[in-house]
């Protein structure tokens, strides 16, 4: 465990109590239980939960959640598996925290304990508050929909390649996309934006946009 | 819905219509003339009176807890009651806890003189209300402070201990949450408790009556009895300071109390007797008497309603930080 983890798990440790902390070779893992409270601190529902923290890297890991009490329905409807993993979002949001450097209370606000109160929000209502991402290769989609604000697959599907190093665009060429300003006053802050998902991440985007647009060229 | 609620309305009504308060907020200065504060009368009748602890204690202990007729009285602990106006002593273990407010006197500078009696009074009830809770004794009132004693002929040594420290972690959570919350939203500052607790065993303890004729009460003369008030001056704000003789009787000591670097008492014999800061907040959490929120806030879950009523539009702000997508 380096220093910032030990000082990290103190912090957590000693903000949330309900917690415990065991090791293994290559996590630290953190036992305890969430309850769920809203606004008015009225108490929604509780979990079992152990928190994987990864000790090599850190804080520049991805934590692993799983629910242990069996309180989530093991369903793709509630984004959990059979073994009780959690998906805590959309992989692109743990990348870019985790690139920024994670830290642990940080984390547990931003990303655990949401999670938690989303799935008795959807027991409640039926949805999910925000909503929630489609399934599998058709949610990155739709992420990349979202964040870019369009449903053309084709500008999609630039902006990455742009992204990756593909298509190499001076930043006083015309945009190549646009093809009327600029690319530094055009699309780059787009590409700019994608970038911080990395490499590793782009490539399988594209390929994911690109089957995408084969298949609706297909129909 | 904390069980300290009804107390915190009574004092957030109390300010709400206090003229004094309303007064200077308008003209900047204190005005000489009286103010009209009957209205105290009335609700100073809302703070809640036996009915609620014997309530709460249902809810606690469930339906066949002890129905509490009344409280005994102040001075007069009902098991060495009988040394009243005697020259007899009894030696007999007892657990001595002080607690006051800090900082309250700042009240008389906002509020009219009903007002600032109003708030203490609910405070001093709502602190007696959770010492009888756990089944301890109020020795004294003394303006914004107790005394308290846990423990007795009929206890068990480590129930009182576990009781008196459930206790004053609830007295220090209501006043460093519920209050505070309110009274910083008020822009009052800094009201804290501290809380001294000791413990001192049979050999350790006499029972006797001290004073003249009538004047006088049913106390303890020990050491640990006085060391308990000057634990609680060593307290931070919200802090409670316990002696060895308490962790002595907790198990799982190590996860609750940290050792002060200054002893508290110099036996001149070469032994030193130490003082303990105790982690209420934790002792709450990990004995289920308490649950945090995403803040890491306590939320008190004693004697709460069994059923309470969820309105997603209060869970969608947390909720909707998460967006789920699912790829296993």
């Amino acid at each position: 465990m380096n220093s910032t983890l030990k000082k990290d798990v103190h912090n957590f440790l000693n903000t949330y109590y309900s917690y415990k902390i065991t090791e293994n070779e290559k996590c630290v893992i953190l036992s305890g239980v969430i309850t769920v409270f809203d606004l008015n601190n009225v108490p929604w529902g509780n979990y079992g939960i152990d928190i994987f923290v990864p000790t090599n890297n850190y804080p520049h890991v991805t934590p692993i959640v799983v629910e242990t009490t069996k309180n989530i329905y093991r369903s793709w409807d509630f984004h959990i598996s059979d073994e009780g993993l959690c998906c805590l979002a959309i992989p692109h949001k743990l990348i870019l925290a985790k690139r920024s450097g994670i830290n642990l209370i940080n984390f547990y606000q931003t990303f655990i304990y949401p999670f938690f109160a989303n799935h008795q929000y959807k027991l409640k209502t039926g949805k999910y508050a925000n909503g929630e991402f489609e399934h599998h290769e058709k949610g990155i989609i739709q992420f990349y929909q979202e964040e870019l604000e369009t449903d053309n697959l084709l500008y999609i599907e630039k902006i990455i390649q742009i992204g990756i190093g593909k298509l190499k665009i001076g930043n006083n060429d015309l945009c190549p996309i646009c093809s009327d300003k600029k690319f530094k006053r055009c699309c780059k802050i787009k590409v700019l934006k994608i970038e911080k998902y990395g490499l590793k991440q782009l490539k399988k985007d594209l390929d994911i946009v690109k089957n995408e647009i084969l298949k609706y060229n297909n129909l | 819905m904390s069980i300290f609620n009804p107390y915190l309305d009574v004092i957030k009504k109390a300010i709400d219509r206090d003229p004094k308060q309303q007064y200077i907020r308008l003209h900047s200065e204190q005005p000489e003339t009286d103010f009209d504060t009957s209205y105290i009368k009335a609700l100073r009748n809302e703070l809640p009176g036996l009915d609620k602890l014997n309530e709460t204690s249902r809810l606690i202990k469930g339906l066949n807890a002890l129905e509490i007729e009344n409280l005994p009285r102040l001075g007069n602990h009902p098991d060495f009651a009988y040394l009243r106006n005697t020259s007899d002593t009894e030696k007999h273990w007892i657990i001595s806890a002080f607690v006051d407010l800090q900082k309250s006197t700042q009240l008389h500078n906002r509020f009219t003189l009903a007002t600032a009696a109003l708030i203490t009074e609910s405070i001093v009830k709502a602190s007696i209300f959770a010492v009888n809770l756990c089944g301890g004794y109020v020795h004294r009132i003394q303006g914004d402070g107790l005394m308290v004693y846990f423990g007795g002929k009929k206890i068990d040594k480590l129930q009182a201990t576990k009781d008196a420290l459930k206790a004053f972690a609830m007295i220090s959570y209501f006043v460093k949450n519920d209050l505070k919350e309110y009274f910083e939203s008020m822009n009052i500052k800094d009201i804290s408790t501290r809380t001294g607790i000791d413990l001192g065993h049979d050999s350790q303890v006499l029972w006797m009556y001290s004073g003249l004729s009538n004047s006088g009460e049913v106390t303890t003369c020990s050491l640990h009895t006085s060391l308990a008030p000057k634990m609680q001056a060593n307290a931070t704000s919200n802090g409670i300071v316990t002696g060895q003789n308490v962790i002595n009787q907790i198990s799982s000591s190590d996860k609750y109390f940290k050792l002060k670097s200054k002893h508290i008492w110099d036996y001149e014999d070469g032994r030193f007797y130490n003082q303990y800061d105790f982690n209420w907040e934790r002792y709450l959490v990990d004995n289920d008497f308490a649950k945090q929120n995403i803040d890491s806030d306590l939320i008190l879950n004693i004697g709460n309603p069994v059923t309470p009523i969820l309105n997603p539009a209060y869970l969608s702000p947390i909720a909707e930080i998460n967006k789920p997508y699912y790829n296993f």
